[in-house]
């Protein structure tokens, strides 16, 4: 088809006027061209109301209600397999890299047994703003299977922290303020929080 | 000699004084012996889950229950108080000494705001020091005088000498923290106090020092010089300098025979001051050397400056400076290792201890023996395949 048969189709079924100077156009459609395009579209293309790939099976149960379905999309979520998970807690930050302490949770460790200097680019921008002395991260390092295809990963995660409430510090501090009432009964350094 | 030969001797003579320092790369605890079976110990750590003292003592076949007379804690650090509510536990006749900062309210509101932060699965630092302020409280309220809180010049334990087989008084003096030590100690809690609306986040590695508890144990004329973590502060009435401008005022002890070497012979603990005017000339001195993070104590600048002035300079531990042992690993993981960049190492040291024995501690002369990883220091200074540099 070429550009001026198109044009006069076009211009047959719908009113095409120029809004603006700078041909930027807005199209209004006229109701009849509008009811004709739809029939037209519905008797050629069939509605898909089951997962039936027989073509004769589709053919004969195409419903002419005008409204497509599309069939679903299946996502396929990588599965992933974790080789190794550490809990970290950030000891040092310099410009390229920062130091943390390793607890091995794949080993089932409590205690800190290692310690490791990492990259501080392969963070994203959002993990670096939380990256300071005293930070807790997860690292994981594993690999997944996308499509079919076995892939490595290793991943290191700030968490974001809960922030001390009010309840946490009062509660807090009326365990020091009685164990030091207790140790200095007579002692009145400072007014006790209230 | 091998780690578990360190029992074979068997225990010191009554007469005999002894001082073990035990100390991984990251930890440190002294085992003094004062004579009579009666035991100090200053300071745990952790071998095998299990606190070295304790094991150490009951290797030697002393009874703890009764033995262990005093447990210092210099300071609360986790390195210089893992497993010490385990000693406390196997000892509960046991002097408890702490220093006088850590009673401070502002600390406890600090330390106890800290232990209700339990994000992260490596805990808070301060169970332990948590254990040890219970069983104080305990103490307190049962109307027992057996803990003390130290600070300069403050007697914490004592010996006398009819209960002795040496025949000589043993006293132990703390020497740290000064007045001027505990105020900055707690002006820099008070900053890194956790605060309401503010993200909780773990005790970092670079909490103060300054409050740890030096100490002397004299026995009659003779010292030992127990540097704990004690640094220099450039101000003449804290750290180092303090102690020593208390020193001149009145001589805590002159000519220590021993020096445990402070805070794992660092460059900011070394005062030639100190060696010059409390340690005697090529006295016997051992350190724990530090492995955590970029930190690596001593440098070979600090070991020079410490073998200038002893030829008995010895270490618990291998050479922080090494290369790391690489962690034992499933071979994917090593490879992803590889390609991430990620440079990952073993914080766990093998075990090494230096113990010091003598029958005529006025001599100045002691007995060396080093087990496990244990060495002379000047090996800290000898690569490989090289002569000392």
């Amino acid at each position: 088809m070429d550009l001026n048969t198109a044009r006069n189709r076009t211009e047959e079924d719908f009113q095409v006027f120029q809004s603006q100077p700078d041909k930027r156009s807005r199209t209004l459609f006229r109701r009849e061209a509008l009811n004709n395009w739809l029939s037209r579209r519905a008797s050629a293309v069939p509605a898909i109301d089951d997962e039936s790939t027989d073509a004769q099976g589709m053919a004969s149960s195409i419903k002419n209600t005008g409204v497509v379905r599309v069939p679903e999309r299946v996502i396929e979520f990588p599965r992933e397999i974790k080789l190794q998970e550490w809990e970290g807690q950030v000891q040092f930050v310099g410009d390229r890299h920062f130091t943390a302490r390793l607890l091995d949770i794949t080993a089932g460790d409590d205690a800190e047994t290692e310690e490791a200097d990492f990259p501080v680019d392969d963070l994203t921008e959002s993990d670096r703003s939380l990256l300071i002395p005293g930070a807790v991260f997860r690292w994981v390092i594993g690999h997944r299977y996308i499509r079919g295809q076995k892939e490595r990963f290793a991943r290191v995660i700030i968490r974001k922290l809960p922030i001390w409430t009010d309840t946490e510090i009062k509660a807090a501090d009326k365990k020091a303020d009685e164990l030091f009432d207790e140790l200095f009964p007579d002692c009145a350094d400072r007014p006790t929080r209230t | 000699m091998n780690f578990s030969q360190i029992a074979q001797i068997g225990p010191p003579a009554p007469e005999q004084v002894e001082v073990t320092v035990f100390g991984p790369s990251y930890g440190e605890c002294i085992v003094l012996h004062v004579g009579s079976g009666q035991w100090v110990i200053v300071d745990s750590c952790q071998k095998s889950g299990e606190p070295v003292a304790l094991a150490y003592l009951n290797a030697l076949d002393v009874d703890v229950a009764n033995a262990i007379k005093c447990i210092i804690v210099t300071h609360w650090h986790d390195d210089h108080c893992g497993g010490v509510s385990r000693i406390i536990q196997a000892a509960p006749q046991a002097h408890i000494c702490i220093s006088l900062a850590l009673v401070d309210r502002e600390f406890l509101r600090f330390a106890y705001r800290m232990l209700s932060n339990n994000t992260a699965l490596a805990g808070n630092k301060l169970s332990e020091f948590d254990k040890v302020m219970s069983e104080i409280r305990k103490r307190k309220s049962a109307g027992l005088a057996n803990f003390s809180f130290a600070s300069v010049r403050k007697t914490i334990f004592n010996v006398p000498a009819t209960a002795c087989a040496h025949g000589r008084a043993c006293e132990v003096v703390s020497i740290s923290p000064s007045d001027a030590d505990i105020l900055s100690f707690i002006e820099r809690i008070a900053s890194m106090m956790p605060e309401e609306k503010t993200t909780k986040r773990s005790i970092s590695s670079a909490c103060p020092n300054e409050v740890s508890v030096a100490s002397v144990i004299k026995i009659g004329e003779a010292s030992i010089l127990l540097g704990a973590d004690l640094e220099n502060s450039g101000k003449q009435n804290s750290g180092w300098e303090g102690v020593l401008n208390s020193h001149q005022v009145s001589p805590f002890a002159t000519n220590a025979s021993l020096f445990k070497i402070a805070h794992h012979g660092s460059d900011t603990a070394y005062n030639r001051e100190v060696w010059s005017a409390m340690v005697r000339p090529g006295a016997y001195s051992a350190l724990t050397p530090w492995q955590r993070g970029r930190g690596r104590l001593p440098t070979p600048d600090a070991v020079r400056k410490i073998l200038s002035h002893t030829d008995h300079a010895f270490t618990s531990a291998l050479n922080p400076h090494a290369r790391s042992r690489k962690p034992d690993r499933p071979l994917p993981v090593l490879r992803q290792l590889r390609e991430s960049g990620v440079k990952l190492r073993s914080i766990e040291a093998d075990f090494g201890a230096v113990r010091f024995r003598t029958s005529n501690l006025s001599s100045g002369n002691w007995d060396v023996e080093m087990f496990g990883d244990a060495n002379h220091l000047s090996k800290f200074l000898v690569r490989p395949g090289r002569q000392a540099v």
